[in-house]
């Protein structure tokens, strides 16, 4: 099988890629998505809040999906379902499986990687205890509530305060489950702040900072957590434990960039965002193969996603059309107090979007600066929950040497 | 005399503890009565018991505050009453599995009775899948015995049931001139315990077995028989060739309460309803002790022995063999086999088992104070290896879990039949190496049936059992023209361990009935994989429903009221 341009998963990120892709002239686009629908995690996202930036609109995921879908549609991109990639390869072959064909390759000119995240489980954050049923991740618990419609359990504590943690709080309490308490090893809380006030404080549900799960209790079920506060270094301190009854332990401590097939393809994988190390036109370090969406870093927003799969998406048809393997470019480094910083490298291409998260949460006016750009902006706080966005104008980097550096300072006053 | 002794373990139990205990001493089994102020001195006071010589077996009727009752599951039906089996062996361990595969060659009907929904779950799926060599065993005692020549006897087994078996060696590296003149001692030590020819080797020849060694290595002795198996593929893979030859088992079967006439075992009573049978054999691992009290043939108790193990990523690979050095050596737990970094026949390392009394028989919680104890003691052994060598830090661990060993007193294996109830045999404190000397122990029980029963033998015994090939063996274009056929070999279900349809659908119609999720996963790695199964849970729970007719409210994770789900939605109820 051959292709000009093919996108592997059909999530927001790949979606809107091959969108893009098609609308910038590529012929044959392909989609390869293992799941029997497109549409990625949003088809579980069935509250709102999605599409405030791209449509303007106030969407839940299927109805952002649903747009999308009928868009490709139109435009007329190919797409396979039940259909896994299961290798890459640096000269851009896909080994795919599905029911259909078996196991089979395609060749194509150029690829966006658009394979999303996973959750982090039990075994990555070392719970210890017994091993009963009623320990699932929030999005697992997400899935069975909303796509299968059943319920995982009546009486809840929710490990970590991720977005999808704290959804799924307000989500159990509607369906009459009692969410116990969300506990968060952190100072601060890891999701966004309408989160919090929407899904927690709304609901009465109490969120404790600095505390952890150190065991689980129960046999066949879960019947109970036994928790306790951390000190510094994030270390349980003694004679704080809590036992708590529960019969569900959700998990909702973080996302992990979906990154075996790019490692496979020797794509270079960044320690900073966990994805491939890539530049302002979404290019990785193996030319011609594209990445978009949360393969490349976990973002807060679809409409982040969205907007790195429009620049993938017309990338990879240009790279399809006359291969352009440009070499040269600067790096992109974070600073003090700059944690997540993507992409990483400046190619001089296009105009770069920057997004970051600082490194620590810093509640007073800070200063973002970008050198050598002699670029300065205020904002009144940084917050390691919220991503920034900063968009700089091919223009002004034009003439831009060496590394850029970006970092944050506090600002007195 | 038999007075005297009594009182002289009684003297040396209060010297040692402060507890006063009554002992008795009957035929040569002392039973230790009274009350005392903890688990942990009723323990001691069994161990010292214990290290008087010549006793068949030390029993512990010891009571303490705070003591747990053991509960043992409630009748759930009458379906088995009235059936009738020559032989019933109670428990589907690894050891249990392999006696009904070996006592299938006779003409004899054979029941297996397992209180779990699942087989092998119990000791068995908690070990580290480590052929034992048999120098680490006490030489003399019948552990040793049947670890050698089960150990020997891994090759053939293997190969008749399709099971993944390497021998990948224990090398124990000199790091000085006096460890490697050490080195040809134990050469010596270990030829005695009759492990087959261990090699002492140099620098060049180590290179090619360990290749990550560090440099001031020069010397080291390969011990090879060593071996890495899956302990639960073994047991499958037993028990499925048991049933192809005739043994019937049965699953959420607990064994409750034994029927003797005139001392001669009649019959076995159990969840299921009341099972007639002349022979019985007692494999019930941690409960062993437990079904010899219902024949009322109890001449041991079983005392659990927690230990940890943890499991790192794949990535994680610095080491190919068994690796020891003297200083491990020194400090090794009396009770244990060692331990320490155990490759596994999957590709990842694991690093265990520790070793800590419970009073719990199913205590398999794990601590962070077993992960942090395995860490420091057994990290140091990493700088045997190429200083570049990364660490075994937390951040490698995907999973831990953690086992009870069914331990006696006396620390024995015991196989043979009682002494008090005629039909009544005793396979009891298989403990570590009891996977390593399965294979011997089910040939010493088929040797004592041939001796009680005097059974014909089976013409059309089939020793050979195909294993079902996953997915992951696979290559591309086998799998395109099994899919051609089914369409299920070509759609993947476990996104990480790369598991498709088709495995999970022959594990819910095998000969051996399970219909868990984790039944599942054990069989097919579906679920244990990056993500733990965040991707396949709901579509294996799909599947079960699918298969089985089974409502996913009723689908458990691991059998009994494991159940995963807890009603429906408001919108899944309309
Ligand atoms: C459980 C969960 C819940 C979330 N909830 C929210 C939320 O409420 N609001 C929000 O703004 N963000 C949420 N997010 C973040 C969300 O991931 C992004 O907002 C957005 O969906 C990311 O889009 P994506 O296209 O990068 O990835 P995804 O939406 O994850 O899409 C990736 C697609 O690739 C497919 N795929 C992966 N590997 C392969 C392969 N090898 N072969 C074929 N197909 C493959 C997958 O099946 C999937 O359909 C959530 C994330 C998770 C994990
Ligand atoms: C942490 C750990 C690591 C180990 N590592 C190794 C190793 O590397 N190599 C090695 O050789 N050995 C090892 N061992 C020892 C090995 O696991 C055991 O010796 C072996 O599994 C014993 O098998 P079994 O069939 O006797 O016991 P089990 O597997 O415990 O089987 C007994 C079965 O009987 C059933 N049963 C109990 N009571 C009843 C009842 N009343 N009615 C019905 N059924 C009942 C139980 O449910 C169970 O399934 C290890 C043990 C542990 C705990």
């Amino acid at each position: 099988m051959k292709a000009d341009v093919t996108v592997i998963g059909g999530g927001p990120g790949g979606l809107v890629s091959a969108l893009f892709a098609k609308r910038n002239g590529a012929k044959k686009v392909l989609i390869l998505e293992r799941e029997d629908e497109l549409g990625g995690i949003l088809k579980q996202c069935i509250h709102n809040g999605f599409g405030l930036e791209l449509f303007k609109k106030d969407l839940t995921g299927p109805e952002y999906a649903e747009r999308l879908i009928d868009d490709i549609n139109k435009v007329g991109v190919d797409y396979m379902l039940d259909t896994m990639a299961i290798h890459l390869s640096n000269d851009r072959t896909i080994t795919a499986v599905n029911s259909k064909y078996g196991v089979f390759n395609i060749e194509s000119k150029s690829i966006v990687l658009a394979m999303g995240c996973r959750e982090r489980a039990r075994g990555n954050i070392v719970i210890p205890g017994t091993r009963p049923a009623g320990i699932y991740t929030a999005g697992v618990a997400q899935r069975f509530i909303n796509i299968d419609g059943y319920l995982p359990g009546k009486e809840v504590v929710i490990l970590g305060s991720g977005d999808i943690g704290l959804i799924m709080a307000r989500r159990l309490t509607l369906e009459g489950a009692k969410v116990k308490g969300v506990y968060e090893i952190m100072d601060h809380p890891g999701g966004l702040k309408r989160n919090i006030v929407q899904c927690l404080n709304d609901f009465d549900i109490p969120l404790y900072l600095s505390h952890t799960v150190i065991e689980i209790k129960g046999k066949d079920r879960v019947t109970g957590v036994v928790v306790a506060k951390v000190d510094s270094k994030m270390q349980p301190i003694e004679g704080t434990e809590e036992f708590i009854k529960c019969d569900t332990l959700l998990l909702s401590v973080g996302l992990i960039p979906e990154n075996e097939l790019s490692k496979e393809a020797n794509i270079e994988i960044s320690s900073n965002t966990k994805g491939p190390v890539m530049t302002e036109t979404m290019e990785t370090t193996v030319p011609g193969i594209f990445s978009s969406g949360n393969v490349s870093v976990v973002f807060d927003l679809v409409d982040y996603v969205a907007e790195t799969g429009v620049i993938a998406g017309k990338n990879a048809a240009e790279f399809a059309k006359e291969k352009n393997e440009n070499k040269k470019f600067i790096n992109i480094l974070p600073g003090k107090n700059v944690g997540i910083l993507f992409p990483h490298r400046y190619s001089y291409r296009d105009d770069l979007i920057l997004f970051l998260r600082a490194g620590k949460w810093i509640e007073k006016p800070v200063s973002i600066k970008i050198k050598p750009l002699n670029m300065k902006m205020r904002r009144f706080y940084a917050r390691p929950n919220e991503m920034i966005r900063i968009k700089i104008l091919q223009d002004k980097l034009l003439s831009a040497k060496g590394d850029i550096t970006v970092s944050i300072k506090e600002v007195e006053g | 005399m038999n007075n005297k002794f009594s009182k002289e373990i009684i003297h040396r139990i209060f010297e040692e503890t402060k507890e006063k205990t009554e002992v008795k001493n009957i035929g040569n089994v002392v039973y230790l009565n009274g009350n005392v102020s903890s688990y942990d001195q009723a323990l001691r006071a069994g161990f010292i018991a214990a290290s008087f010589s010549k006793l068949r077996g030390v029993v512990s009727n010891l009571h303490y505050p705070s003591e747990k009752k053991i509960i043992f599951p409630e009748k759930v039906s009458d379906r088995l009453n009235g059936r009738e089996f020559d032989v019933v062996i109670v428990g589907a361990g690894v050891i249990g599995a392999a006696i009904a595969r070996e006592l299938s060659k006779f003409n004899l009907s054979i029941a297996v009775l397992e209180r779990h929904s699942d087989i092998g779950v119990d000791q068995t799926a908690h070990n580290n899948g480590m052929i034992h060599p048999a120098f680490l065993t006490k030489h003399g005692t019948l552990k040793w015995e049947m670890n050698y020549k089960g150990n020997a006897m891994f090759d053939k087994v293997t190969a008749e049931l399709d099971v993944p078996f390497k021998r990948i060696g224990t090398l124990i590296v000199a790091e000085n001139l006096k460890e490697e003149l050490m080195l040809f001692a134990l050469n010596g030590l270990v030829k005695w315990h009759r492990d087959p020819s261990p090699k002492v080797l140099n620098r060049e020849e180590l290179d090619k077995v360990e290749p990550g060694l560090a440099p001031h290595i020069k010397k080291g002795l390969l011990v090879w028989n060593t071996g890495i198996i899956s302990p639960f593929e073994l047991t499958i893979a037993y028990m499925e060739n048991a049933i192809s030859n005739g043994v019937k088992l049965f699953l959420e079967t607990s064994v409750n309460g034994v029927y003797t006439e005139n001392s001669f075992v009649k019959a076995v009573e159990t969840t299921q309803g009341t099972i007639k049978t002349h022979c019985l054999i007692n494999a019930a691992g941690l409960y062993a002790d437990k079904i010899a009290e219902f024949a009322g043939d109890r001449f041991f108790t079983i005392h659990p022995r927690r230990g940890a193990t943890i499991i790192f990523d794949k990535t994680y690979q610095p080491m190919k063999t068994v690796l020891g050095s003297f200083s491990m050596r020194e400090n090794r737990n009396p009770h244990s086999k060692g331990g320490g970094f155990i490759p596994t026949i999957d590709g990842n390392l694991q690093l265990g088992p520790t070793a800590c009394e419970v009073e719990d028989r199913e205590d398999t919680a794990t601590s962070f104070g077993d992960i942090n104890e395995l860490l420091d003691k057994f990290a140091p052994i990493l700088s045997r290896l190429k200083p570049e060598y990364p660490e075994a830090s937390k951040d490698k661990i995907i999973t831990y879990f953690a086992g009870a060993r069914a331990a006696t007193f006396k620390e024995d294996f015991i196989i043979e039949p009682s002494q008090k109830i005629k039909g009544l045999i005793h396979v009891a404190g298989i403990q570590s190496p009891g996977l390593a000397a399965a294979p011997a122990i089910a040939e010493r029980v088929y040797e004592i049936v041939r001796n009680e029963v005097n059974p014909d033998i089976k013409n059309e015994f089939n020793p050979v059992r195909k294993r079902f090939k996953l997915f992951s063996e696979m290559d591309g274009s086998e799998i395109t023209e099994r899919t051609q056929k089914d369409s299920q070999y070509g759609h993947i279900i476990c996104r990480c361990e790369h598991v498709s349809e088709k495995e999970i659908v022959n594990v819910l119609h095998d000969d051996i009935p399970v219909e868990s999720v984790d039944a599942i996963k054990r069989r097919t790695r579906a679920g244990m994989g990056r993500c733990q199964g965040g991707f396949c849970l709901p579509r294996v729970m799909a599947i079960i429903e699918r298969e089985k007719g089974l409502n996913k409210e009723r689908i458990t994770k691991n059998g009994g009221k494991s159940f995963i789900l807890d009603g429906k939605t408001k919108r899944g109820e309309k």
